[in-house]
């Protein structure tokens, strides 16, 4: 019996057994994400597609996103932010930046230029986007601006790196895994570059408005140009000896040493063709009217950052994260208290002229050792002279010790007080203290405060219309040094800020001097200078040196406004000397370990 | 079945029946109708109808007759005088067994043959247990034995003047003579601990010691109860093959890492062994009561873990449970209580050090200082430490000791039907961490479990046994909302010298764009409380198919697991100041820093797994003769779901499925020559279906040298003598990352924050979110390795002396890798280029383990020493070509450091101008590097292999033990060698990274450059701080420092009490105190803090010491 009981239950454990194997066999491994998307999903609706090509613009840097993400200011002769501690900054500010520790943007830029061909190769695949009202133009615009962010970043890669890798358009059957290319020359890249923008612009409309706004169209694509092909005129790419022996591995050189004055021609060209599709579109300087010239002025150069953008705005960021520069470089005395950190360095203080547009070693009344009877809507009795009847933009730009404060203020304070037991000095705050006395107040709105949070929300303007006439300013005097638009066009900027118009007669040489200041002055913080200094290849210089030492006021000193002891040039900012590699940053040391034919830029 | 008779004639002995009948009536009447049946076959009937024993030599039946009977309802005397009516035989009963014997022959015979008698015994413990089970044979007779009853109890007929030897395995056998007149006699058995490991832990199961082949090594469960939450932490140093180190202690510390034989694959693959719980994969083993643990097993060589398929090649952990024991309950109870304290704790400098040294820093690189003296010497005095605060934040924040306790109590009993044993536990930790009275919540830094095990085993029928086990625990983590070491972290963060603790006036401080007060977030930032439940079960049923061949059994599990973690965390940020001054009445002028959210926040996450493992196998185990063969043959399949917190995608909580046909076939031939093969076909959901299954397989030999006839001689000096071999492949199936599962599928996936773009004016934007690439497809398959054992055993001295020698070789292949040396103008990156099986490893190595016992007749001594060294190399990593060959990673240690070589400090401004260029400031009293490639440059390019790593070559245990009458010490101490920490990361150990107000210096920093005493040694260079780049900080071999370590993990000191007449009126058998103490000191060059903490910052709860005191209690 119990023989044949043990059978039983041997042959019904092995029959489940068996079953429970054989029940799950076919099915057991088969779970496998049903969520996962691909390219032929993305492209088979409207909606993704079109998310697909709206994040193509994702990698247009912010250049109100200061001094972390966007630091040339704080790189550059503009401003300091080593009070914080930010390894980048440091690096750069200590000559310590090298391929090991160099920032690394190509690497999402490449990225973006790899999703923009993607995207020109599929976007066609999405019938619900060719079956809606307009579709075929739709797609048209859309891969016009995919065609124009390639180039774009391109762009952006070259303006740090000098030459870099182009990639072959039809990428993937050109290339297959084998990236192992070199760079192309400065002048084969600017060409390849401008050829796509300008395929690219035949397929746009000028411009783009409301919710369109930030779309690339032609007036966009001239503007970048005309900044592409300044840059290329300019000694640092036109003729620059220093580099003829940067060269790829297999000889090509990729700087040419030969001067072309034509490119400046074409520069000029391009300036004036960007500033004529502007204006065709509306754009003009803004202005907003005050009480006096004066206040116009301030108001305009104040204001445009916010009510002016549509006015003046050639290129337009729509969303900005402006509230990290706002809290940055705002003074404590602001309510909430801001981080009170940008510090203009005072040879850029210096730099700002006169009201009547002298600079202050030609003005006679320019005066450190006063102070100021009677306080202005700028800043209150007691503000040492030196800070008095400057040109408008100082008071729309520059903070400083007795000027008003520039956001909403602290109960019962009126003025920003930099000096040491003031109410933003060095006292009462460990580490939130400008080094040179001086912060930096572009594109704070005057209703700006941090606790309650107050912000006035804003685009990020990337190309403004004066920057364009300066830039045609500029290749104008370089190519036809006596053109009388050289003065119309700095004119038109001078005098929106308020300053006479320049000197009839000036000498090439000098009126190069004037053009200069003016793109230092009124493009302020904007991301211009780190590399106008560079192609100008005068970084090194006087009135542009970017090493060494950088003066300030005395933070450590002074118990009141009007205290001399705060008001004495000291040494506040000491950077590293100057050295000729850090025109162009180096590509990353594992972009080099990985592309064999990719050369570093000489000395890193 | 000709092989079952076969079988049953080559019987030594004949088995006395002790069947399942307990309790059956006795005396009931007999019925019965034979016809020509044999004697043996109609005793056996009575003998089943009565219910009695039956006490009998199949040699005493010769010459007996066919029986044919009818008897009808007769007594059990009656029947059997039918029966044996007219047989050579007699019978007697006595109580309620039949003895059957040989006729008395004749007179003039009996002198020739010695007379037989009965003998009644009874086999006991020293605890007085009763043994079931045990073999009593006859000296020289082997065909007279039996065995012992559930109540130990024997009965057997022997000659006059007869030795009896008594065994049972897991006790040292015994001889006992039999004077002529014992007919009562009472045997005392003594455990074996070298017997107990007679049997070893397999995959799937138990191999004989003497048999196995493969890599294994044990530890036992009194090794285990040391004073921490888990086990991982306990077994470091004590089985030779594993490599833990234990990085942080303190309440609510995770384990200790894991490794068996070193690392030996990259950190991209799992690097830690298979953990198997009751013969379920991939449970947790912390966590689990030492006290609960029946066997804790490593399986180190291809031999043992082939079975584990791809799951193996890391090595294998398994720990039993113990199972329920026969007989009347036996309960244990085992309670204890220590004090805890840190083992290091670095010590800060003071606020005017701090603020020197910045100064210093600042001065020495040409800039201003940033203190003034009377500033600094009004944080010296206190003269208001509002506003010049001094503070030592490790002397604030914690307490100089916390307590730890234990409890458990056990039964175990059972008998013939059903064992079990139960077992509850309890382990409670605090920690050193301050508190404020604060009425709404206990933010005290604190861990409780309730542990629990009931391990049933029911003997359904002679045949078929049913195993059901449940365990599981219950665990209370309480800390402070902003965490356990997070708090250490904010104190080498926060500087001395900013603010105080608290403002006199009540109000918390802040410095804007610093880190918050560590004692602010120890004790009011809210408290965080996880409760961890975990329920595991396992169903076993093992049938034994003897009836189809003997030695067949077949064997079906199912275990389900569930865990369910509870995490309750109520937070909040109180407001923050900073006093910028006295007013004039001397009030403190404060500002609001952080406006907070001085609510507490509610937030409770869920996190829950399953687990389904089923397993079915057919075991073979028989012997014919010389040749003992066995074989196994078992399917099994594991379905995991993760709903734990790091599943962060749907591709990640799919549940992963396993699925695995394994075999084995042993063959041993006169216990001398041993042969052993392996094989696991198993499935993983990772892969394509072309490249879901996978084959692994091993192959072992061993020679029992001391089992040949020619070892004779010697045998008295080593008893034993053995070597084996072992080769075969296992495998490694997944990336440590749960979110990265089914690499053979490109995963796209919508942009993150920050890669967005929006169109429009302000007011009226739209934002599109685009798609990109996570994950290119690779065709991807297996990890393998391929390994070889080779392994000695020798004993000397009567097997007191064991030692065992193993050496090792691993190569490991299709490590799933990126291919990483894509440039990345690509627009691809090392973020999503697909996984390939590129990569490739060695490693190889030494074990030992020499052990001794002896037992003396007042006591005990024993040593045991265990070592580990192994060396692994990375081989191919895939990564792109060095411009030199000194840069490449191959062909060095997996994970070797690298960094630059430093040829001390810079003595004179012609040095530095002749050497090459360091990027940033370069002075005298700044380290110098060596050029390796000579461009002149020191950059990335002059970085080569540099030291050993963090986690150690060589891995060594000592435990010491003895006892003298009550008296038992042991002391095991810990070593690792071959092991160094780069001491140059974070805010304490790097000066000033992070500016003025943000990071605190460990006092080691004033051991530094000196502009007085440029030629002094020093631990620092010459100062900077964050505004002045430096080369200084790089990983170089002047921060690099020897970690070895020797520790005296753990010394116990225990009285046995024996007071008989005492314990007797307390109704307890035996009473154990103790002492105990854990990491009570350590030797090591490494001095910054606790070696075993590893790499980085020292920044985590340090590991503990604790002094312990126990009772342990067996009760009657």
């Amino acid at each position: 019996m119990k023989f044949r009981n043990n059978k039983i239950k041997f042959l019904a454990l092995l029959t489940s057994a068996s079953l429970l194997m054989q029940g799950c066999n076919d099915k057991f491994f088969d779970a496998q994400p049903d969520n996962l998307l691909n390219i032929e999903s993305i492209f088979s609706n409207r909606s993704q597609t079109e998310n697909y090509w709206g994040s193509l613009y994702a990698e247009i840097p912010d250049i109100w996103n200061q001094p972390y993400s966007y630091n040339y200011s704080a790189i550059s002769d503009e401003i300091d932010a080593s009070n914080w501690a930010d390894g980048t900054l440091n690096n750069f500010n200590s000559g310590a930046i090298s391929s090991d520790n160099v920032p690394t943007p190509y690497v999402k830029q490449y990225r973006k230029i790899r999703q923009c061909g993607i995207f020109i190769n599929n976007v066609d695949k999405c019938q619900e986007l060719k079956d809606a009202d307009n579709g075929e133009i739709l797609i048209k615009q859309y891969k016009a601006e995919a065609k124009f962010l390639r180039a774009y970043y391109y762009w952006l890669a070259m303006k740090s790196l000098g030459p870099v890798v182009i990639l072959p358009l039809n990428e993937e059957d050109a290339v297959g895994d084998n990236y192992q290319i070199p760079r192309s020359s400065w002048d084969e890249c600017v060409d390849f570059v401008i050829k796509q923008m300008d395929e690219a612009a035949a397929d746009m409309p000028d411009d783009h408005t409301d919710t369109q706004l930030g779309r690339i169209g032609k007036m966009v694509v001239e503007a970048v140009k005309s900044e592409i092909t300044l840059f290329t005129a300019s000694p640092l790419y036109n003729g620059n000896t220093d580099l003829s022996n940067w060269r790829n591995l297999d000889g090509k050189q990729l700087i040419s040493a030969t001067y072309e004055a034509s490119k400046w021609g074409k520069a000029a060209t391009t300036a004036k063709s960007a500033i004529d599709i502007a204006e065709r579109n509306g754009k003009a300087l803004f202005v907003k009217n005050g009480a006096d010239a004066f206040e116009t002025a301030f108001l305009s150069t104040r204001n445009v950052f916010w009510d002016g953008y549509q006015t003046e705005g050639v290129w337009v960021r729509p969303a900005t994260n402006r509230n990290q520069w706002e809290i940055s470089s705002a003074p404590r005395a602001i309510a909430g208290t801001a981080y009170n950190g940008l510090a203009l360095v005072q040879e850029f203080v210096d730099d700002f002229r006169m009201a009547n547009g002298q600079s202050i070693q030609q003005s006679s009344s320019y005066d450190e050792t006063t102070y100021v009877k009677q306080g202005t809507p700028y800043f209150d009795t007691g503000t040492n002279a030196m800070y008095s009847d400057r040109e408008p933009r100082f008071y729309a730009y520059v903070t400083f010790n007795g000027s008003k404060i520039p956001g909403a203020a602290k109960s019962g304070m009126t003025r920003v007080e930099f000096y040491s037991s003031g109410n933003s000095g060095k006292n009462g705050a460990p580490r939130d203290w400008p080094k040179t006395g001086y912060t930096a107040r572009k594109n704070i709105h005057p209703t700006f405060s941090v606790n309650p949070g107050v912000g006035v929300n804003r685009v990020a303007m990337l190309i403004r219309l004066s920057e364009l006439y300066l830039n045609y300013a500029e290749a104008l005097n370089e190519s036809q040094p006596n053109h009388p638009d050289i003065a119309i066009y700095l004119n038109k900027v001078r005098n929106r800020a308020g300053l006479p118009s320049i000197a009839s007669g000036l000498s090439q040489d000098r009126m190069r001097e004037e053009i200069r200041l003016e793109r230092r002055i009124e493009l302020a913080f904007e991301g211009k200078r780190y590399f106008d200094v560079r192609r100008w290849k005068v970084a090194d210089q006087d009135g542009y040196r970017q090493g060494g030492d950088f003066y300030g006021m005395d933070m450590s000193s002074g118990t009141s406004l009007s205290d001399p002891s705060f008001h004495k040039r000291v040494v506040a900012v000491r950077r590293a000397e100057w050295k000729d590699r850090f025109y162009f940053m180096p590509w990353g040391q594992m972009e080099i370990d990985r592309n064999k034919q990719l050369v570093q830029v000489p000395g890193y | 079945m000709p092989g079952s008779n076969a079988l049953r004639k080559s019987c030594i002995f004949i088995f006395l029946s002790t069947g399942p009948m307990i309790g059956a009536a006795y005396g009931q009447t007999i019925t019965l109708n034979l016809k020509n049946a044999s004697l043996r076959n109609a005793i056996d009937a009575v003998k089943k109808q009565s219910g009695y024993d039956l006490v009998l030599f199949q040699s005493n039946l010769q010459g007996a007759h066919p029986v044919t009977v009818n008897i009808g309802a007769k007594s059990v005397a009656e029947a059997m005088d039918l029966i044996t009516k007219g047989q050579p035989i007699s019978y007697e009963l006595k109580g309620n067994s039949i003895v059957v014997r040989r006729k008395a022959a004749e007179p003039n015979e009996t002198k020739a043959i010695p007379q037989n008698k009965v003998i009644n015994g009874i086999v006991k413990d020293v605890k007085g247990n009763n043994l079931q089970g045990v073999t009593i044979a006859v000296e020289g007779q082997s065909k007279r034995a039996t065995t012992t009853d559930v109540n130990g109890r024997f009965i057997l007929e022997v000659p006059n003047n007869a030795t009896l030897i008594v065994s049972l395995v897991g006790f040292k056998s015994q001889e006992i003579p039999t004077a002529a007149t014992d007919k009562e006699i009472s045997v005392v058995l003594v455990e074996d601990q070298k017997g107990l490991e007679e049997v070893v832990v397999v995959g799937y199961g138990t191999q004989k010691k003497e048999s196995n082949v493969g890599s294994q090594a044990t530890v036992k469960r009194a090794e285990l109860k040391v004073p921490v939450a888990n086990l991982s932490t306990a077994i470091a140093g004590r089985l030779a093959g594993v490599v833990a180190t234990q990085r942080s202690g303190g309440p609510g510390s995770s384990g200790a890492n894991l490794f068996v034989r070193g690392v030996s694959t990259f950190a991209s693959s799992p690097q830690s062994p298979l953990l198997i719980v009751d013969g379920v994969p991939d449970r947790d083993i912390n966590n689990i009561d030492p006290e609960d643990v029946e066997s804790f097993t490593i399986l180190k060589d291809a031999t043992a873990t082939a079975v584990y398929g791809t799951r193996g090649a890391n090595g294998v952990i398994i720990i039993n449970t113990r199972k329920g024991k026969a007989g009347k309950p036996s309960v244990t109870a085992e309670i204890q209580h220590g004090i805890t304290g840190f083992t290091y704790l670095p010590k800060f400098v003071d606020g005017p050090t701090f603020m020197e040294l910045f100064n210093e820093g600042q001065v020495l690189r040409g800039k201003a200082p940033a203190y003034s003296a009377d500033i600094i010497e009004k944080h010296r005095t206190g003269v208001d430490p509002d506003l010049y605060p001094n503070v030592n934040w490790y002397d604030e924040l914690f307490k100089k000791n916390a307590a730890n306790s234990r409890a458990n109590v056990n039964i175990t009993g059972g008998a013939d039907v059903a064992q079990y044993y139960i077992s509850l536990g309890y382990y409670n930790e605090t920690g050193q961490f301050k508190t404020e009275d604060i009425e709404s919540y206990n933010a005290a830094l604190k861990y409780d479990r309730f542990n629990f095990t009931s391990n049933l085993g029911v003997n359904i029928s002679k045949r078929t046994k049913l195993d059901f086990g449940i365990n599981g625990f219950l665990s209370n983590y309480n800390e402070p909302a902003r965490g356990r070491d997070q708090i250490f972290a904010l104190a080498t963060q926060y500087s001395p010298h900013i603010t105080p603790i608290r403002y006199s006036n009540g109000l918390w401080p802040l410095v804007k764009g610093t880190t918050e007060n560590p004692y602010k977030a120890m004790t009011q930032s809210g408290i965080s409380n996880k409760y961890n439940n975990v329920v595991r079960s396992n169903l076993r049923l093992t049938q034994d198919l003897d009836f189809i061949t003997e030695g067949l059994k077949v064997n079906g599990l199912f275990a389900f697991d569930v865990t369910l973690d509870n995490n309750l965390k109520r937070s909040r940020n109180l407001p923050s100041y900073f006093a910028e001054g006295r007013d004039e009445n001397g009030a403190l002028k404060m500002t609001l820093t952080d406006a907070g959210s001085p609510d507490l926040s509610y937030e409770l996450l869920r996190f829950s797994t399953r687990r389904m493992y089923l397993e079915s196998s057919l075991n073979y185990t028989r012997s014919f003769g010389p040749h003992d063969v066995s074989g196994l043959l078992l399917f099994n399949q594991s379905d995991f779901a993760d709903g734990n917190e790091r599943v962060k995608s749907y591709q990640a909580a799919i549940p992963y499925r396993q699925r695995n046909v394994v075999g084995r076939a042993t063959y041993a031939y006169d216990r001398k020559y041993l042969f052993e093969s392996n094989f696991s076909y198993s499935g993983s959901d990772n892969f394509t279906p072309d490249n879901r299954y996978g084959l692994f397989a091993s192959i072992g030999a061993g020679w029992v040298v001391s089992n040949e006839r020619f070892f004779e001689p010697i045998k008295s000096i080593i008893p034993h003598f053995k070597l084996r071999y072992s080769y075969g492949s296992s495998g490694n199936a997944s990336l440590n990352d749960p979110n990265f599962r089914f690499l053979y599928l490109t995963k796209y996936q919508q942009e993150e924050d920050g890669y967005t773009y929006s169109f429009g004016v302000p007011g009226s934007q739209r934002t599109y979110r685009g798609y990109y690439e996570q994950l290119l497809k690779g065709d991807v398959t297996w990890e393998t390795s391929y390994r070889h054992n080779l392994g000695v055993e020798l004993n000397f001295f009567n097997n007191d002396l064991q030692f065992i020698a193993e050496i090792f070789k691993e190569d490991r292949r299709g490590i799933l890798m990126r291919g990483l040396d894509i440039p990345y103008i690509s627009g691809y990156n090392s973020g999503n280029v697909p996984f390939l099986n590129i990569g490739e490893t060695a490693n190889k190595g030494i074990d030992l383990t020499l052990e001794y016992n002896k037992k003396m007749t007042n006591g005990f001594f024993m040593a045991r020493g265990t070592m580990n060294y192994n060396s692994n190399k990375a081989v191919r990593d895939n990564l792109p070509p060095w411009a030199y060959p000194y840069l490449d990673r191959e062909g060095h240690r997996i994970s070797q450091r690298f960094g630059y070589i430093s040829e001390g400090l810079f003595k004179t401004d012609e040095q530095i101008a002749n050497s090459a260029t360091q990027p940033g400031d370069v002075r005298v009293g700044d380290i110098r590097y060596k050029d390796l490639n000579g461009d002149g440059i020191i950059n990335s390019m002059d970085q080569t292999a540099i030291g050993y790593g963090d986690v150690p070559l060589l891995t060594y245990g000592l435990t010491l033990g003895g006892g003298y009458k009550g008296f038992e010490l042991s002391m095991f101490f810990q070593g690792v060698g071959m092991v160094d920490m780069n001491y140059a990361s974070g805010y304490a150990v790097t000066p000033f990274s992070q500016g003025k107000t943000f990071g605190n210096m460990y006092e080691y920093v004033t051991d530094r450059w000196d502009p007085e005493n440029p030629d002094k040694e020093t631990l620092y260079p010459r100062l900077s701080t964050n505004e002045t780049v430096t080369t200084n900080y790089y990983t170089s071999t002047w921060w690099l420092k020897r970690a070895d370590f020797l520790r005296l993990k753990q010394a116990e000191l225990g009285y046995n009490f024996s007071n008989k007449t005492f314990l007797d009126k307390l109704s307890i058998s035996n009473l154990r105190l103790y002492v105990n103490g854990t990491n009570l000191f350590t030797i090591s060059p490494w001095k910054f803090w606790d070696p075993e903490m590893g790499d980085g910052r020292g920044v985590a709860y340090p590991n503990t010491r604790v002094f312990n005191l126990g009772m342990r209690i067996n009760f009657k």
